[in-house]
């Protein structure tokens, strides 16, 4: 059993929204809200949800993009919300990341050769060999090193995220948090990045956060996941256990939701979901609780808490408390 | 009701810039019959896109555009120019991809709903504001009122994207060809705007020509499909023949580059395209395809319909393939 | 560079403007040849001819005329667009400069900074231009150098503005997230990542500032707050024609060679530098709305 490389705890990330200058009042809105999980060595932990989540501000979160308003995280013990820039710099080698957009990861301005040798420049590695490292970072991604002097315009989406691939690797990270990195691909480009991501992780021992809004992706990569919705964890389990048996209402309309390529199989439309509402955040008891099929009186009181269920399945839902 | 509603008969259009001639669509043939839901799937640059715009006419007049076939609509050629004017006003209308950029943002939408009527039908203020509100009804808006009172910026997109739906609508098309709508949507609103766009369908019998690159929608929402490559269609037929038999490298290898949900098993997704010099001879798959055969290199394939009604553009008869 | 240059002869003002400013900048290279100083020890005064306050028009000693008070036109014109080059390359030199890393900066820093910077650059603004280079000159005297400060002093807060609401726009690209990611420190963040990816819009602004300045300084010097009398400058020669612009009772254009040409010059100046930049704007413009 590996143990965590990372461990998150009641991490939460406000933004505050001042309505008027002079005014008193602001608007807090809670993109991420005390969500914990933890991370095992070597696997792909899936973060699946829709837009707004708050699953692209977590995985920020991680490597320190962004700076968390309360909670923890633990890298292989140590809490790095505790260390401030210059203590983090060292760390950062560990914690790479995966951009989702590969047309705005690249510096437009840098060649190829200059993007996959600045980390080395900054953490001052490979400094006898610094070619021979960068060569050899481009074949691990399938790149040509006669590549070298062009620059990002002159490469497709797919060629992009293979840069972006190698630059991350370059630092022999221990993390990536990869963030919708195929979801700009077309769909036989975005397989090939998928099977790179995979024979990578092999190879050198990655551990990965898979962040995505496309179930059937996260499935494939990733060994265990969790379930996003407006902020919080509803569920969470082995990608086994969370597809096959879904407990979350809010999954289980996910799940429904895809479109599945066999024409045999016609479109169950989910007809729960309510159409044509503008959803607001709840300020008591459950966020899902105007879209939910199967709620009950406790759901409009109180919050649910994302508990074990069944061994190493999490949910956050009354349906399952009571 | 099965007659022939929109036929494109040999559409090529090219683009003329600094460098080089781009042909983004390639002798394409295609045919959209009254009540079918027709897919056109494809990736970026298949030339889906241009396709849907020169059916409406939103392709740039510059002289660097180049258009030639024919673009039939219910007999006549919307590519001459008049025709197109008075056509097109009355029968066929289009949903867009990105729905808040297609709506005008300094209008209200029960203003933009109503431009619609007060335009087209030439209708008045207040039966035109009337109209409005039913067809937010139609596309399942709660408190129409409300909304067409509102601006763009402040509805979400799957909002926006059932407002686009009712302007389309609006206009009591015969024709809605719909590019990409719901690939900007969340999964769920996806799951939400499709079912609307069924419903609609079964109530008005609209036809459809939905233009995509999920071949999971197109397997769901579709009676037939088109799959296009390199502004060429490579197969085209009914959509259970495609999935159930489907004869083109090219649809094999999409259909093999999907993670489906409940297999774990690895993709095996067709070869990338490499770069490099690109014969406009010959079929425009060559360069990755994994079961060339002879004649590929140098013959273009021509259309050979395997079964009633599927249609494929390759050399498949020639055999065990060379690779 | 060749590309860079193709480029702008391809578009159909660029060809122009670069051809007008390469026209300026030679004769302002060749001015000792074209027209020999009459006074080597200060070859900015203006020839004089005779101190005759009527103009004269074009004979044999000079070749354009000559203005109130005998100073010649051509050698004025020629003088004229080295100072010219001089004062716009020298205002829009130090302008951008403080502009760009005063407003860069502290828009890269953002917060409290970056707010206090703003209110700054407000007052900056708020100054009236002319009534502030009038007090300047009023107390620190004529001259070209005087000129130049007051135009360095309250212009380069546009740069600034200019900088800013750039950087706070490439600030949010994510290759800037990618750099910070493998913890690069914030200098080489701003002088590798975003100043390649902000600067276009402050080169074209420079490009079409060349152009503006020099019409400031000309008009400044035209009614008289400008360079001292006799010194070569557009401004000042048609100063020296103010008087004789209406010509004689019957006559308009009776002595239309003392404000002619300065005229065709500053213009023909202005508008190089002008197209110039919009050629450079048109190059690059899809950079900046990338």
């Amino acid at each position: 059993m590996n143990e965590d490389l990372l461990n998150v705890r009641s991490l939460t990330k406000e933004y505050i929204n001042k309505r008027r200058i002079f005014s008193r009042k602001s608007h807090i809105f809670k993109a991420v809200d005390k969500i914990s999980f933890s991370i095992r060595k070597g696997e792909t932990f899936g973060l699946v949800g829709e837009s707004g989540c708050g699953k692209s501000t977590t995985g920020k979160m991680l490597v320190r993009l962004e700076e968390p308003t309360t909670g923890k995280i633990y890298f292989k013990g140590e809490n790095l919300t505790d260390l401030n820039e210059k203590q983090m710099q060292p760390i950062r080698r560990n914690l790479q990341m995966i951009f989702q957009n590969p047309y705005g990861s690249l510096n437009p301005k840098m060649t190829l050769k200059q993007i996959i040798e600045e980390p080395l420049k900054i953490h001052k590695l490979a400094v006898n060999n610094r070619h021979k490292r960068i060569c050899q970072l481009l074949d691990y991604v399938g790149l040509q090193s006669a590549f070298l002097d062009r620059y990002p315009s002159e490469f497709s989406g797919g060629q992009r995220q293979r840069i972006a691939i190698a630059r991350a690797l370059s630092l022999h990270p221990e993390f990536i948090v990869a963030d919708e990195p195929v979801s700009a691909l077309d769909v036989s480009i975005q397989a090939h990045i998928l099977n790179l991501l995979i024979d990578l992780q092999k190879e050198f021992s990655l551990t990965y956060l898979f962040i995505s809004h496309d179930l059937s992706v996260v499935r494939y990569i990733s060994d265990r996941a969790g379930v996003m919705y407006l902020g919080k964890i509803v569920e969470m389990a082995d990608c086994d256990n969370l597809y096959d048996h879904p407990l979350h209402p809010y999954t289980k309309m996910l799940l429904a939701s895809i479109p599945i390529p066999d024409p045999e199989k016609p479109f169950e439309f989910v007809t729960e979901d309510l159409p044509g509402i503008q959803v607001s955040r709840q300020k008591h008891g459950c966020a899902f609780y105007p879209r939910c099929a199967n709620r009950i009186e406790n759901c409009l009181l109180d919050k649910p808490e994302l508990k074990e269920i069944s061994p190493g399945h999490f949910a956050a839902c009354h349906l399952y408390t009571t | 009701m099965n007659q022939d509603l929109l036929k494109i008969e040999h559409l090529s259009v090219s683009f003329k810039n600094s460098k080089d001639q781009t042909h983004a669509v390639r002798d394409l043939s295609l045919t959209v019959k009254g009540g079918e839901v027709v897919g056109l799937v494809g990736e970026s640059g298949s030339g889906k896109s241009v396709t849907a715009r020169s059916i409406v006419g939103l392709l740039s007049n510059s002289k660097k555009t180049a258009v030639s076939g024919r673009v039939l609509f219910k007999g006549q050629n919307l590519l001459m120019n008049q025709e197109r004017k008075r056509l097109n006003s009355q029968k066929i209308a289009m949903i867009f991809q990105d729905p808040l950029n297609s709506l005008n943002p300094v209008y209200t939408i029960g203003h933009q709903i109503r431009e619609v009527f007060m335009v087209r039908k030439k209708m008045g203020k207040a039966i035109a504001n009337a109209r409005a509100i039913d067809i937010l009804k139609k596309v399942d808006i709660q408190s129409p009122e409300t909304i067409a009172r509102q601006y763009p910026h402040q509805l979400s997109g799957g909002m926006c994207q059932r407002v686009m739906i009712a302007i389309a609508l609006a206009a009591e098309p015969e024709l809605l060809i719909a590019d990409e709508p719901t690939t900007a949507l969340d999964v769920t609103i996806q799951a939400q705007i499709l079912k609307l766009l069924y419903q609609l369908y079964t109530t008005t019998k609209t036809a459809i020509l939905f233009i995509t690159h999920d071949l999971g929608l197109v397997a769901q929402f579709c009676h037939f499909v088109a799959i296009m490559q390199e502004g060429q269609i490579v197969e085209k037929g009914r959509v259970s023949d495609i999935f159930k038999n489907p004869q083109h490298p090219y649809t094999k290898g999409l259909i093999n580059s999907i993670p489906v949900l409940g297999k774990k098993k690895r993709l095996n997704p067709m070869p990338l395209y490499q770069g490099g010099v690109h014969p406009n001879s010959s079929c425009s798959f060559f360069p990755r395809c994994t079961e060339i055969k002879r004649r590929c290199e140098k013959e273009t394939p021509e259309f050979i319909e395997i079964e009633p009604g599927h249609f494929v553009r390759c050399h498949i008869e020639d055999g065990v393939s060379l690779l | 560079m060749p590309g860079f240059f193709k480029q702008i002869v391809k578009q159909p003002g660029g060809f122009i403007g670069l051809v007008l400013v390469l026209f300026w900048i030679c004769v302002a290279v060749l001015a000792p040849v074209l027209a020999p100083p009459q006074d080597s020890t200060d070859p900015y005064m203006i020839a004089r001819y005779g101190f005759s306050t009527l103009p004269k028009p074009a004979n044999e000693t000079s070749l354009l005329g000559t203005t109130s008070g005998g100073y010649d036109i051509f050698y004025g014109i020629v003088w004229g667009s080295r100072t010219a080059l001089i004062t716009g390359l020298i205002t829009v030199f130090f302008t951008s400069i403080i502009g760009v890393l005063f407003g860069g900066i502290c828009a890269y820093h953002g917060g409290s900074i970056d707010d206090i910077a703003m209110r700054v650059v407000d007052l900056f603004m708020s100054i009236p231009f002319l009534i502030a280079v009038i007090v300047m000159t009023t107390v620190l005297g004529k001259g070209l150098e005087k000129i130049i400060l007051a135009l360095i002093i309250f212009g380069w807060h546009r740069y600034a503005r200019m900088m800013r609401s750039e950087v706070l726009r490439v600030k949010k690209m994510e290759f800037v997230l990618a750099a910070r990611n493998m913890g690069a420190p914030p200098m080489r963040i701003f002088f590798q990542h975003i100043i390649p990816n902000s600067i276009y819009p402050i080169i074209i602004l420079m490009s079409i500032n060349i152009g503006r300045i020099v019409l400031i300084a000309a008009s400044l010097s035209f009614v008289g707050v400008g360079a001292e009398p006799g010194f070569a400058d557009w401004g000042q020669t048609l100063n020296f024609s103010r008087a004789w612009i209406s010509g004689i009772p019957g006559q308009p254009f009776y002595y239309w060679y003392t404000y002619t040409y300065a005229s065709i010059a500053i213009i023909t100046f202005v508008l190089g530098w002008t197209l110039l930049g919009d050629a450079l704007r048109d190059i690059y413009g899809g950079e900046i709305s990338t």
